[in-house]
């Protein structure tokens, strides 16, 4: 019995400091993060599954799985609010999620999420729906929906003025970019697009894909379904200042955080345009790649990287030389990708790996690949990002 | 009974081992997902770091250069003074560091470059920073020393059209825009690291005191 006894605590005291040691190896499961820190956090959605899995950018390490019940067409991150909002496209509504909490609640919508755009500010929420011709205004501190808009012509692509006063609405269907005030619920005025005098059957251009907005607010970048140019809009004005001939099926434009450039990604010409904000002309067409799905720049605006879903790859473009530098190839297809407030690194999701590679902008490598991120991961964002002041 | 009670304890003591255990594969398979399987093709060359020689004019009118700030950690913004919000919230928040860092605040030297020459005067500098922090040191120059300074310091800044003035800038005055990061550059005035717009005075302090600690 006494050896019976012995025995007991020398197990009691193994176990003891094997828990010390998990401990100390800081393999302990963490306590819940309480991801407050939106210039931190790195938040991956994923096609197939219904959660967002949460990567610290000072550790590289997924620090949570958020269960948001669906598997979110899109999702924003409202430092504002503190929410992370999810679309549900087949339950035309969106999930709201404290982020300090992890409570959701649901917000339903009398129009499909096919779009969504937060607001510069983190306060509003601009959904469109493409087939109805509608975009609803959502506001995250009230969770409810402000005015709803119809009259729209496939309205494919929302973009808030940096002071979220105004959003601009691309209209697929149509040859002008409608303006929509939010407070008051409407649309205030219509800027045509010039280039598309002919229309569709005239020269085979189609409707507006995209409307990009320089930081300042004073210009619009507009490409063209099936065109081979962009117009650029004169905001204040409302009109067309110029068109600039581009290549082949302009995706659409990118600025860099600066505001410098428009980088333009023409994907049936496999080329990349590079317009200059200031003088409004393009300076320099670069080689680009198979279906570019998004630009991104970093460590000062110096470097670009173009991500390439048809060859699994990002090119990357010195700012400064307006030059190829060199690429990095993927196990997966990039999607688009988010770069850190600091413009330090740039997170990509990789779709047909549960992945997320990490790229150091101003080494210009990749230097880590997260995995357990979800499958398909896509649409990643953070809840803080551009550095610019007007 | 007894013998009851020992077995007892000694299913406690393994289930409390097993607990222990099972918590921690999981929590190990996170932390080494992160290799790199990608390949790179094409080695570009590494960015260049901020940085380097300028040659202005402080809020006092007295001619400077970066060789003035040696031995101190420079704290280098640019902004401008009509700046509605990001400029005046940035400095408010270079204060509140300064004042959290406590005595070595002493080792750090803010500097806050304007991108506005042409309003930002010595005079008005000096109303403007000392309203902030009477340790932040204003400047200014001309055209081509502003434009020389934010070449080496890769901060980007224009004058905006007139007609996007923001609301709160004087009327009849164009709002410039510019890049928001405040440089951290050592002692030996070399970068050491920055800070994207928005970051804590207290993150900013912590940083700041374990570059010091570490003799960066």
């Amino acid at each position: 019995m006494a050896v019976f006894q012995t025995r007991t605590l020398i197990l009691g005291a193994l176990a003891i400091v094997l828990a010390g040691s998990v401990a100390a190896m800081g393999l302990w499961p963490r306590s819940q993060s309480t991801l407050d820190d939106f210039g931190r956090y790195v938040f991956v959605p994923s096609r197939d599954v219904p959660t967002v899995a949460v990567i610290d950018n000072e550790t590289d390490q997924i620090v949570a799985h958020l269960d948001v019940g669906v598997v979110p067409g899109q999702i924003a991150i409202s430092e504002a609010t503190g929410l992370l909002v999810a679309s549900n496209v087949s339950e035309k509504s969106l999930v709201l999620m404290n982020l300090e909490t992890r409570v959701t609640s649901t917000l339903p919508l009398d129009i499909i999420p096919d779009h969504m755009q937060l607001s510069s500010d983190g306060y509003l929420l601009a959904i469109g729906d493409v087939a109805a011709g509608k975009v609803s205004i959502i506001s995250l501190n009230e969770k409810r929906v402000l005015s709803t808009i119809d009259g729209l012509a496939e309205p494919y692509n929302l973009s808030f003025t940096l002071d979220s006063a105004l959003i601009y609405v691309a209209n697929k269907a149509a040859h002008y970019v409608s303006v929509i005030d939010p407070s008051q619920g409407k649309v205030i005025e219509q800027i045509p697009v010039e280039g598309l005098a002919n229309g569709a059957d005239g020269n085979g251009y189609h409707g507006i894909t995209n409307v990009t907005l320089t930081p300042s607010g004073q210009y619009g970048f507009a490409t063209v379904e099936g065109g081979d140019f962009v117009a650029v809009l004169d905001l204040n004005s409302a009109k067309t200042l110029k068109v600039l001939t581009l290549g082949g099926q302009p995706w659409r434009a990118y600025g860099s955080a600066d505001g410098r450039l428009m980088l333009v990604p023409n994907n049936g010409s496999k080329t990349l345009s590079v317009i200059d904000t200031t003088s409004l002309n393009v300076v320099a067409t670069l080689a680009g790649a198979a279906d570019v799905i998004a630009v991104n720049t970093g460590w000062f605006d110096s470097v670009a990287f173009v991500m390439s879903r048809g060859e699994n790859k990002t090119m990357m473009i010195d700012l400064m030389t307006l030059q190829g530098i060199g690429e990095i190839s993927f196990p997966g297809a990039p999607g688009s990708g988010v770069v850190t407030p600091d413009g330090k690194k740039l997170y990509v999701g990789l779709e047909g790996t549960q992945q997320v590679a990490v790229i150091d902008t101003r080494s210009r490598k990749l230097v880590a690949t997260i995995e357990g991120v979800g499958a398909n991961p896509w649409g990643i964002t953070m809840g803080r990002s551009n550095n610019y002041c007007h | 009974m007894l013998a009851h009670l020992h077995r007892r304890n000694f299913c406690l003591v393994a289930a409390i081992v097993t607990l222990i255990l099972g918590a921690a594969v999981p929590a190990a398979s996170h932390s080494a997902g992160n290799k790199v399987v990608a390949a790179i093709t094409g080695d570009a060359t590494p960015g260049a770091f901020p940085g380097g020689p300028f040659a202005l004019v402080d809020h006092n009118g007295r001619a400077v250069t970066d060789a003035n700030f040696r031995g101190r950690y420079m704290l280098v913004f640019f902004g401008y003074t009509n700046c509605p919000d990001i400029c005046p919230m940035t400095l408010q928040d270079v204060a509140i560091a300064l004042k959290i860092l406590g005595p070595l605040a002493a080792k750090v030297q803010p500097l806050f470059i304007s991108v506005d020459p042409e309003h930002d005067t010595s005079e008005v500098l000096a109303e403007y920073v000392g309203a902030f922090d009477t340790r932040i040191v204003g400047l200014t120059g001309t055209h081509e020393q502003i434009a020389q300074a934010a070449r080496a310091y890769m901060a980007f800044y224009r004058k905006a059209p007139v007609a996007a003035a923001t609301a709160g800038s004087p009327p009849d005055h164009q709002a410039v825009e510019h890049s928001a990061y405040t440089y951290l550059m050592g002692p030996d005035g070399r970068y050491l690291t920055h800070f994207p717009y928005n970051i804590s005075p207290e993150a900013m302090a912590r940083e700041i005191r374990e570059r010091i600690g570490a003799g960066s």
